[in-house]
């Protein structure tokens, strides 16, 4: 696939903020000169099969506010690489002028001036013309739209319907292959009763039934009693004269980073090996035209296993909601494995057309577009049912819980504006010395000087696990979680990183060296009083999200909707980030933005 | 047939292989290995001085990291001829030796078990030979707190 890796120049925009850098390697040209923003998503056709892929919408049925990182550090190979660039340096590599329609969709900066500018980003009403758009031109019968999870998660009416919502909302839209993440927090039952509901076909490799559910034969529906895979792992599609195998990778450490007891019998991992072996199968079985991986395992971990695996020609991928604009090439025995992310909540549909020819694929265009909520029109049938879901939770949402003058998000791998206010929140409500918020990755953003409505603590906070506890830990304990989590998002191994930022913390300060190796890497753990923390001294520590076993407190958007109520009108966030050693040369951090 | 009758079957067969004086004999030979705290000295009591090296014909199946450290599926196996024993060490278990199997000539040697682990370590799958030699496989598992994934 040497012909692949030529670089072609991105076609001017100057409307959009690109000043046409040789990075936007294979991107589509544009039908038209860019005179109106509506000719943005007007893409010349190229070749002969088109890849449609959204990930991580979270239940985004709406518009939202979604303010891309400031922090997200890479080390060792994966140092300064996407999706590893953030800020100025992420402008600087694909070209963006400052003020622009693409900084305020790629990047974190200028965003409170640009959010005001440019409004909201999203929603599915919107994604229903856009992809109707973008497979009616190019023809129906060539086209394959792909959702790559965490799309049944995320919002007050995904957890009241328990995922339904969104399995008629992505009927509505017509996906053709789907796998999972978050889709796995509801229980068993409830996933196989979705599944049942859902159009799409759900694919996934690496979910096996355990040996002891399948000797008692107590799991029904296992699609492979001989392999125990609980899923197909893979499908055929017939895109014009070619055939396309997309094989389904589910995020491969659900049951360590979410809760095991709602789904007791199933077994995940990444399964390199047994990958290797499906695409063998699929060569020798199918002799597919293209073999295109739909995967949740995040960045990293997507392009380790495009070196380690040989035989995908692409990698669709989602998990760690990284909007990257371009296909980045990974080298393996055989190849050349391509690798993207199409970012997250409903801001990206990634557009991958596919010049197939012999058996091959010889060339394709990759663009990651934004979905400007403003400039595209709502799709009707769309905007009723949402209008259908939302009904009767209508007033809760809307009810405005607070206000803020300063923008509240989430994203990046430290606390962001809006995990400080559920981790005081935690603290002054729990009466706790010390709070701790998990580093999820999806909960939108609110622009400085709108209203916190409830809608947007449950985008922070919706799933099932929500309860919150009050408990007496020692000193050592809070060093060994922090060196644990920070292990789990630094370890250089990406296969050893089980995915998530770093816990959010309150009444805390610290030192991290990320460089460093698990135990070595947190020092000068202290209160907020700047008293030091002593190891064999006990704390109370106040938190939620529980793994293990189900917590006895309150659900958490009560604790954040108590502090907010309480307070009425938040003026200002003191960040409670660590300081971070050895940063100031890397990428992946805009200092300039960091604890401001 | 279906998986889960193969590994009745399987399981049945296995019981049958283990014969009361075999056990007896393992016992007296090597109880004391599973005594010492570390992983060497429980290497040093059941193979001396005796030389190892990896070898890649040694396969030990591990995941990089546990979803439950309380059971851990590990499989072992191996396509070098003529063994006679295998043993399971994890180094920074608080007794390193996990299990020993001694093989037949008609044993197919590939193995599956579920090990407890208290905290990330290497796993280590050592094989003997007729020729008294050691062939080793060696991989870190990963136990974590796990929790914050998103």
């Amino acid at each position: 696939m040497s012909s692949l890796n030529r670089r072609e120049f991105f076609y001017l925009l100057s409307i959009l903020g690109l000043s046409g850098t040789s990075v936007f390697a294979n991107s589509h040209k544009r039908l038209y000169g860019i005179n109106k923003l509506e000719d943005y998503y007007n893409l010349e056709n190229f070749g002969n099969a088109r890849l449609l892929h959204i990930t991580d919408t979270h239940a985004q049925l709406m518009p939202v506010y979604f303010r891309e990182p400031s922090v997200n550090l890479g080390y060792g190979s994966n140092f300064g690489k996407p999706p590893h660039i953030v800020g100025s340096n992420f402008a600087k590599r694909y070209g963006i002028t400052s003020g622009s329609k693409m900084e305020y969709a790629l990047t974190c900066l200028n965003y409170d001036e640009n959010a005001k500018r440019f409004n909201r980003v999203g929603g599915f009403a919107q994604i229903k013309t856009l992809v109707d758009h973008l497979s009616g031109n190019f023809g129906k019968d060539k086209t394959l739209f792909l959702d790559g999870g965490d799309t049944w998660q995320g919002s007050w009416t995904s957890l009241q319907t328990r995922g339904k919502d969104m399995v008629e909302a992505l009927n509505i839209l017509g996906v053709d292959v789907c796998t999972g993440h978050w889709e796995f927090t509801y229980t068993q039952q409830e996933i196989m009763d979705n599944i049942k509901l859902l159009k799409s076909e759900f694919i996934a490799q690496n979910v096996f039934v355990k040996e002891e559910a399948l000797m008692e034969g107590s799991v029904a529906n296992v699609f492979d009693e001989e392999s125990g895979r609980m899923f197909k792992p893979y499908s055929m599609k017939k895109m014009g004269n070619n055939r396309v195998a997309v094989i389904g990778q589910a995020f491969p450490y659900t049951t360590i980073a979410n809760p095991q007891r709602f789904i007791p019998n199933w077994s995940f991992g990444i399964k390199p090996e047994e990958m290797q072996q499906l695409i063998n199968t699929i060569q020798e079985k199918e002799k597919p035209d293209a073999i295109i991986c739909l995967s949740h395992n995040g960045y990293d971990v997507d392009k380790k296993m495009a070196e380690v695996v040989s035989g995908i020609d692409f990698i669709l991928g989602g998990h760690t909601h990284d909007g990257v604009p371009e296909a980045y090439p990974v080298k393996n025995a055989t190849g050349t494995t391509y690798v993207m992310n199409s970012g997250s909540n409903g801001k990206f549909i990634s557009v991958l057309d596919l010049e197939i020819k012999n058996k091959k694929v010889v060339d394709f265009r990759y663009t990651l577009l934004p979905v400007f909520s403003d400039i595209v029109p709502e799709d009707k049938v769309m905007k009723a049912y949402i209008e259908t879901v939302r009904a009767p939770y209508k007033a809760l949402l809307e009810k405005k819980i607070a206000t803020t003058d300063e923008t509240l998000y989430r994203r990046g791998n430290f606390n962001g504006t809006f995990d400080q206010i559920i981790c005081d929140a935690l603290r002054e409500v729990k009466g706790a010395d010390i709070s701790m918020s998990p580093g999820f990755r999806w909960g939108t953003s609110v622009p400085m000087g709108q209203a916190i409505t409830f809608e947007d603590i449950a985008t922070q906070t919706a799933m099932t696990y929500p309860e919150t506890y009050l408990r007496e830990v020692k000193g050592s304990d809070i060093h060994l979680i922090l060196e644990d989590v920070a292990d789990n998002l630094f370890n250089e191994d990406p296969f050893m990183q089980q995915g998530g930022d770093m816990v959010r913390t309150g009444g805390l300060s610290y030192t991290i060296d990320p460089m460093k190796k698990i135990g070595q890497r947190i020092t000068n753990l202290k209160l907020s009083s700047g008293k030091e923390i002593e190891a064999t001294k006990v704390y109370k520590l106040a938190g939620w999200s529980t793994v293990g076993s189900q917590s006895e407190g309150e659900p958490i958007w009560d604790t954040v909707s108590k502090y907010l109520e309480d307070h009425k009108h938040i003026k200002s966030i003191k960040l409670e980030s660590p300081d971070i050693i050895g940063v100031k040369d890397n990428p992946g951090i805009e200092l300039s933005l960091y604890k401001r | 047939m279906q998986r889960r009758n193969f590994i009745k079957i399987g399981g049945f067969i296995a019981l049958g292989v283990l014969s009361p004086s075999l056990y007896a004999g393992f016992l007296e030979d090597h109880a004391k290995a599973f005594t010492f705290k570390s992983a060497p000295e429980a290497m040093g009591d059941l193979y001396g001085q005796a030389k190892s090296a990896a070898d890649s014909k040694v396969e030990l199946k591990v995941p990089d990291i546990a979803e439950n450290g309380g059971a851990v599926p590990v499989t072992i196996s191996t396509t070098l001829s003529d063994v006679v024993e295998m043993s399971l060490f994890v180094e920074k278990n608080p007794y390193p030796l996990i299990a020993v199997w001694q093989i037949n000539e008609n044993t197919i040697p590939d193995f599956s078990t579920r090990i407890r682990m208290g905290e990330t370590s290497n796993v280590v799958l050592v094989v003997k030979t007729k020729d008294g030699t050691l062939h080793t496989a060696t991989k870190e598992v990963k136990v974590t707190v796990g929790g914050c994934g998103g």
